[in-house]
């Protein structure tokens, strides 16, 4: 492989873009996490097997992409030029797939069907791709991330280029990022280009060296952006955190990434290979007098490193446990040195902010940024839009799209039409939202005032059958599990807000439990030390605020409206729905079902542990809940 | 300056001080549980929660480690704060009901009993309450790394790896000691003790000062004794070329620093004494070897120790590698650095001087600062060969061989040969230092420092002006330096450490505070209550029995006390000239004017007279606090007092040598 | 699989391999986790050593990290995840279906040491929701009434996967 350099970079990249064209069609197969756990490497090979056989090669080719997105429809195939969607394939479709898209003509059983059942045959036409606006994405089911080459076709490394064709000076690169208005993707929102400059100056200040770390340890749960980023396009974030090492003097970067994201470290281990054998990374880049090189720590599971001082701790060989911010990481960070952490998402957008320019990005969003970053939120935001909703996947729209437009229009509103409950957004941080609150505009700001968070972009619709107390047990256990037990507000707060939430939900809580419930919640937003504890405290605090029926109807009736705490439940068979199919008998633990095969059945009430796997069994619906 | 407001009282502090200690300096108390003041901030227990405002903003911050760095407004009382500490405590108390910290900063905020349960409630009145302070002391205090944090969240305790006491745990104790609630025992008595727990309070006296102020006073604990090179250097006492000067511009390249930064690297004590959290000796790791049978190892050196570092000096070198080669083949020979230092510096005045050529040495070159070749001799003196086998031999020997067999002038041979009792002096140049000529001329080993080290209150810390002190410290410090070695005690941590306050002390260079602890330590270990003076009692009685073996074996009067001239006053014309200013100067408060108009070798020789002079005069007054006769002998009676006169023969000794 | 022995030329390759560099014990102990499926008590000792860290920061990281045990674990993993997308479309009760069918706690082994059974934070595949991941092979859509024919189509993959290692 031939190193680039600032003289042969553009005939290279135009040589690159040239082979691809050679070929008229490709298929893209999508090797997403979870893609490929819906089987789509069987289907991959199959296509290739049936290329071979046909000896079609010259005219299509066969791709790995990263992500498209649109993961419910997962294994995904989408045909190059004409962007056609095929969902839920399998490798039978093989043959009738490759001789359709060899003619150029449309395989019409495999295309997306809305609702209403209608086809629609372009990935672009889908209500669920057409009203996003990819920017970060922009690569999705085009780009082959395994292959530095075809990266370079597409726009990689263009902007670092440019930059340094034109010897850009350090301060005029973060102007720029200043500009744009970019806020930090990883929750906390801050300025990006504040940050760089905070950190520039110390180190010029001190005469020390100065670190660029991009946070890949992603652990909301029911988030999944930054780990698709990095599986899709991990040039983005190698080029995006080249500029923030330009910018701020660095000649060393660090990506913490989760090693539950086996296929991520794979592909970025493998982009920073090719990088570095490309010139791209290491001394003299493009030959230039601008050297850096990126390492890769791999995060042992701890939620809490997503933090930025124990996130330091953990990239220095120790337990990731915070320390005080109130001398700010920029400052004294990793080692001690001055550091720009950001997270995936914003170093993914870098790049194209060089590129397009500042106003460009500043144009979309909310808010006027050109005077302070603080006063708008520009640029788009990824997010993970999962739970009872439709059509599940990543969405990228430009800042300040309400919930209801992200819910409904494009995630095609709750899954089996049932009634939405809450939209839980910012993770463990974050809150539980109510139907009321689904006009509120996303942006870093707004959710924040409405008791919630942006966090870094899980957005997870919550259906009828969700009970809110459970829920706010649910993240309270998560984060009792992963506050690391230095501070007491964190380590006791949460085992007492436990310890009540279950009382109550076991239907034993005391109306005075609510009132403890948000003396614990005030003090840990005003007690702990770090932010994980200080938001540990929000899915309680929101669903008190905007459910309180809910745990009135624990506390005093004994109730559970949605039928899922156990303590408080019964599974009864409506006899007029249940055909008798014995599906039900056999996983039931307890053999409390019995009835004539044919008849419906009945539950010995003596013996259910409401274990709830008769419900999930019924192929009729007719477990009803109590 | 910035300025602060706390509760309504307005202060100005220093940019960075915390809350908590400009609190302090306002006179208001803020409760806290992990902090303390042997400790870097924690912010852990959240117990010393406060509200500041700022630019019209409000926020909860932990006062122990938020660092003012511009104006602001504190209330440590506001309804935030307190809701914020009372919660805390209460939670707290939930978990923890019997202990009574706990119990009683609860109380403090109104809190008898908590309004939930706890699910990991533990009604142990000694319970561990997480607050960190042990694992902290023992990590960043004491330096031992023993104590750990173990697992996470509601699991997390404090532990030992695999829950074992790791060979690294000297049982210092500390974090017994710094336990708020008792969670901690020390279940070791080691060889049945009186009073083990008076001994680790004796010891934390001295633990608390050098986790305080060590850094500030001589990084014992990151430098060890090397950090005396910078000193002596600046106070013109750090031997030159065989002691003729007593500083050198590139002693840079051998100070503290460059060992304690570029070869010292593993920041670990060499393990010289488990237990002592002062663990002053280090070793230079992986170190690769130049010369001789090991050349081409990479080894560990143990030291340098400051008299390695000044003995090199001694001989003109300065190079920090050869220096620590030096160091570990005179330890894997056998050989004593200082001893070969001095000798060597001896050696190549000799060289220098023409006495030595390089027909008698063998062919080796050896004027000052000839570093390959003394490293040769080294080799030579350990194989048993060449001129090593004169070097060998010492300095009183060389001497005699010097002027018998080549001629050389006795009297200068004796000026410039640094010995006392046949032993070579330490690396210090004791010229303006009176105490220290006596602490090597009257030494009982002969010329070391061991047992009477006053160079440092005598030229640095002025602590024994008068000719009367000095002969008073050395009566006092011999003895007070003997007892440690018959408690097989190390007396770095006695005066390498100071406490606080102990320039106000009456007798600041005793260090009284540490003089008492040790009489602590003596009296927990024995079971008998002990004074200051006892101890040094306890030194008279086994001082002047060696003093009369000495006497025995042929070796114990006045005339075996005489040192060479060169640790007393400059022998040649080229020093006095050297430090011609401080020479006129004393010689002008002396005999007056008339010094004016005298040459270079009348004015040598005058001083002489004066200095050797005040030797004998100090040697006097010496014998006579010791109860010693004018000869330097026990008097009759000085050995009845101590309840020596009983052994053997002894009385019949003395009376031979002229005692009554 | 069953790599139990412990050579200390292994633990050695694996740290030469990171450069005995202390900011990279976390990195160590993963291979040697891998490696053993625990933290074999040598193993620390020799990291210890290498990279001058002492053994009790090395023993906190041990048991912090989740990724870390001291015990062995199962030669198999069941890992239900509990992310919020799971959560709500009922991972607790697959997560107690597992429990029951092993006869085993969240986050313990089965005394064969044959499966250990955690709960874990999101694996990232909230679209295909509730996810169990046995080993590497991921389960979509499972719900409580499943867990028996999950398992054995997952004893199956591993027993074809042997037959491929062993042809």
């Amino acid at each position: 492989m031939p190193k680039l350099d600032l003289n042969n970079f553009k005939q290279e990249a135009q040589k690159f873009r040239s082979n691809l064209d050679a070929i008229p069609s490709s298929l893209m197969v999508c090797h997403c996490t979870t893609c490929l756990a819906a089987g789509a490497q069987k289907v991959h090979q199959a296509l290739e097997l049936e290329l071979e056989k046909r000896n079609l090669q010259n005219k299509v080719r066969v791709k790995t992409t990263g992500v498209t997105a649109f993961c419910a429809m997962g294994p995904v195939v989408i045909a190059q030029p004409s962007g056609t969607f095929y969902g839920r394939t399998r490798p039978q479709d093989a043959p009738e797939l490759i001789e359709h898209v060899a003619e150029g003509k449309e395989l019409e059983r495999l295309l997306f069907k809305d609702k209403d059942g209608k086809t629609i045959a372009r990935q672009e036409d889908i209500p669920f791709v057409a009203k996003q606006k990819p920017v970060v994405l922009r690569n999705r089911s085009v780009l082959d991330p395994t292959d530095i080459n075809d990266a370079i076709a597409h726009g990689a490394y263009e902007a670092i280029f440019n930059l340094l064709k034109k010897e850009t000076d350090g301060e005029a690169i973060i102007d720029i990022i200043h500009r744009s208005g970019i806020r930090g993707r990883g929750g906390g929102g801050f300025p990006a280009g504040l940050k760089w400059k905070s950190a520039r100056k110390a180190a010029k200040e001190r005469l020390e060296p100065v670190f660029v770390v991009c946070n890949a340890d992603e652990g909301d749960p029911g988030a999944y952006m930054d780990r698709s980023i990095v599986e899709a396009d991990p040039h983005s974030l190698i080029e995006g955190m080249m500029i923030g090492a330009l910018a701020v003097g660095a000649t060393e970067g660090f990506v913490y990434i989760r090693r539950e994201y086996p296929l991520a470290l794979e592909r970025l281990s493998n982009a920073l290979d090719q990088a570095r054998k490309k010139g791209l990374l290491g001394k003299s880049i493009l030959g230039s007098d601008f050297s850096f090189d990126i390492k890769i720590h791999r995060g042992a599971g701890a939620f809490v490193c997503g933090e930025s001082t124990a996130l330091f701790a953990s990239m220095e060989g120790k337990a990731g446990e915070p320390r005080a911010k109130y001398v700010h990481s920029v400052e004294f960070g990793f080692r001690d040195k001055p550091t720009v952490l950001n997270n995936v998402e914003t170093w993914a957008n870098i790049a194209q902010i060089i590129n397009n320019g500042p106003e460009w990005f500043a144009s979309m969003g909310t808010g006027d940024v050109s005077k302070s970053p603080w006063s708008g939120s520009s640029g788009t935001k990824v997010f993970s839009l999962v739970g009872n909703v439709e059509y599940t996947g990543l969405v990228e729209v430009p800042m300040g799209m309400t919930l209801r437009q992200i819910v409904f229009d494009v995630g095609g509103g709750v899954e089996g039409g049932r009634k939405l409950k809450a939209v839980q957004t910012g993770g463990p941080s974050g809150g539980c939202l109510p139907e009321s609150k689904l006009d509120l505009h996303v942006d870093f700001d707004t959710l924040q005032e409405a008791g919630s968070m942006m966090g870094s972009g899980g957005l997870i619709v919550m259906d009828e059958r969700t009970c809110m107390v459970d829920v706010a047990k649910y993240f309270v256990d998560f984060l009792m599990g992963e506050s690391c037990g230095k501070c007491t507000p964190c380590r006791e707060g949460l085992s007492c807000l436990h310890e009540i939430l279950h009382r109550i939900t076991e239907g034993k809580g005391k109306p005075d439990d609510l009132v403890l419930l948000e003396d614990l919640g005030a003090m840990l937003k005003d007690g702990a030390l770090c932010g994980l504890g200080q938001t540990a405290a929000n899915p309680v605090l929101s669903t008190l605020r905007y459910f309180r029926d809910e745990y009135d109807a624990h506390i005093e009736q004994g109730r559970c409206p949605a039928g899922v705490c156990k303590a408080l439940i019964k599974y009864t068979i409506e006899p007029d729905k249940c055909t008798g199919c014995r599906l039900c008998v056999k996983p039931c633990p307890t053999d409390c079902i019995s009835g004539e095969k044919d008849k419906p059945h009945t539950i010995d009430h003596g013996k259910c542990i409401q274990c709830g796997t008769c419900m999930d069994a019924c192929p009729e619906d007719a477990i009803r809940v109590e | 300056m910035i300025k602060v407001t706390i509760d309504d009282k307005r202060l100005e502090v220093e940019p960075g001080t915390t809350i908590m200690a400009a609190a302090e300096k306002a006179g208001i108390f803020i409760p806290r549980l992990c902090s303390h003041e042997l400790l870097e901030p924690y912010g852990a227990c959240r117990v010393c929660s406060v509200e500041i405002e700022q630019n019209g903003r409000t926020k909860v911050v932990t006062s122990c480690n938020y660092p003012i760095r511009s104006e602001l407004t504190v209330r440590t009382n506001s309804e935030r704060a307190t809701k914020t500490r009372s919660m805390v405590l209460e939670m707290m108390l939930a978990r923890w009901p019997k202990v009574k910290v706990v119990k009683d900063m609860a109380a403090h905020e109104g809190i008898t009993q908590a309004r939930f349960s706890h699910p990991l409630v533990d009604n142990n009145e000694n319970a561990c309450i997480l607050c960190g302070r042990c694992v902290n002391i023992c990590r960043n205090g004491v330096r031992q790394n023993v104590l750990s944090f173990e697992g996470r969240g509601s699991s997390r305790q404090v532990s030992m790896p695999y829950q074992q006491v790791p060979a690294e745990c000297v049982g210092c104790g500390a974090c017994e000691w710094i336990c708020p609630t008792g969670a901690i025992k020390m279940i070791d008595d080691p060889n049945g003790s009186a009073d083990w727990d008076r001994i680790r309070r004796a010891g934390m006296v001295v633990t608390r000062e050098l986790i305080l102020f060590d850094d500030d006073q001589c990084q014992m604990r990151r430098k060890g004794t090397s950090n005396l090179v910078d000193v002596m250097n600046d106070y013109d006492l750090l031997p030159v070329h065989n002691y003729r000067f007593g500083s050198h511009p590139d002693a840079k390249f051998v100070q503290s620093e460059v060992f304690a930064s570029k070869f010292v690297t593993n920041g670990l004590p060499d393990g010289c004494a488990l237990g002592c959290d002062m663990a002053c000796a280090h070793a230079a790791d992986d170190f690769e070897l130049q010369t001789g049978p090991d050349k081409g190892k990479r080894v560990i050196v143990d030291g340098p120790e400051y008299e390695t570092v000044g003995g090199s000096t001694n001989m003109g070198i300065f190079d920090p590698r050869w220096i620590l080669e030096m160091n570990y083949y005179c330890d894997n020979y056998g050989i004593d650095t200082i001893s070969f230092c001095t000798l060597m510096a001896f050696v190549m005045e000799c060289y220098e001087n023409g006495i030595l050529d390089k027909e008698k040495t063998g062919g080796l070159e050896l004027n000052f600062g000839a570093k390959d070749a003394a490293m040769e001799v080294l080799h030579q003196m350990a194989r048993g060969e060449g001129f090593g086998l004169v070097a060998g031999q010492g300095i009183r020997r060389m001497k005699k061989k010097f002027a018998e067999e080549y001629g050389a002038d006795p009297k200068f041979l004796q000026d410039i040969g640094m010995e006392a009792k046949g032993l070579e002096y330490s690396e210090y140049v004791t010229k303006e230092s009176l105490a220290q000529q006596g602490g090597y001329g009257i030494a009982l080993k002969g010329a070391q420092h061991d047992e009477a080290w006053l160079i440092f209150m005598d030229m640095v810390n002025k602590q024994i002006p008068s000719f009367e002190d000095k002969a008073e410290a050395l009566h006092y410090f011999p003895m007070w330096r003997t007892w440690f070695g018959l408690n097989g005690l190390c007396k770095l941590p006695w005066n390498d450490i100071e406490p606080e306050d102990n320039a106000q002390e009456k007798e600041p260079h005793k260090v009284p505070k540490h003089t008492q602890a040790y009489c602590d330590f003596f009296a927990g270990v024995t079971g008998r209550e002990v004074s200051a003076d006892d101890l040094i009692t306890m030194s008279e009685r086994v001082y002047n029995f060696q003093r009369i073996f000495n006497l025995k074996m042929g070796f114990g009067t006045r005339e075996h006390d005489a040192i060479p001239y060169r640790s007393v006053g400059p022998v040649t014309e080229e020093e006095y000239l050297s430090r011609q200013d401080r020479y006129d100067e004393q010689l002008k408060e002396l005999e007056g004017d008339s010094v004016a108009g005298m040459s270079t070798a009348e004015k040598l020789q005058m001083l002489r007279k004066h200095r050797e002079d005040r030797y004998a005069k100090l040697l006097d007054a010496v014998y006579l606090r010791r109860g010693w006769t004018s000869n330097g002998i026990p008097r009759i009676e000085t050995a009845k007092k101590l309840g020596i006169d009983k052994v053997d023969g002894l009385v019949e000794l003395l009376k031979e040598h002229g005692a009554h | 699989m069953a790599q139990l022995k412990i050579e200390p030329e292994k633990i050695d390759a694996i740290i030469s391999k990171w450069n005995s560099d202390a900011e990279f014990t976390i990195e160590m102990m993963q291979d040697v986790q891998d490696l053993y499926r625990h933290l074999p008590r040598q193993a620390l000792m020799r990291i210890s050593k290498a990279t001058k860290t002492d053994l009790g920061r090395l023993y906190h990281i041990a048991t912090f990290y989740k990724a870390f045990s001291l015990e062995p674990r199962g030669e198999h993993s069941i890992q239900v995840c509990m992310g919020t997308a799971c959560h709500v479309k009922g991972a607790t009760r697959v997560m107690d279906a597992l429990a029951r069918t092993l006869d085993v706690e969240p986050g313990k082994t089965t005394p064969d040491l044959k499966y250990t059974l955690e709960g874990v934070r999101c694996l990232g595949c909230c679209s295909l929701a509730p996810v169990v991941a046995m080993d590497d092979e991921i389960f979509s859509h499972v719900d409580s009434s499943m867990v028996t024919r999950v398992m054995r189509r997952h004893e199956r993959t591993m027993r074809e996967r042997g037959e491929e290692g062993d042809a």
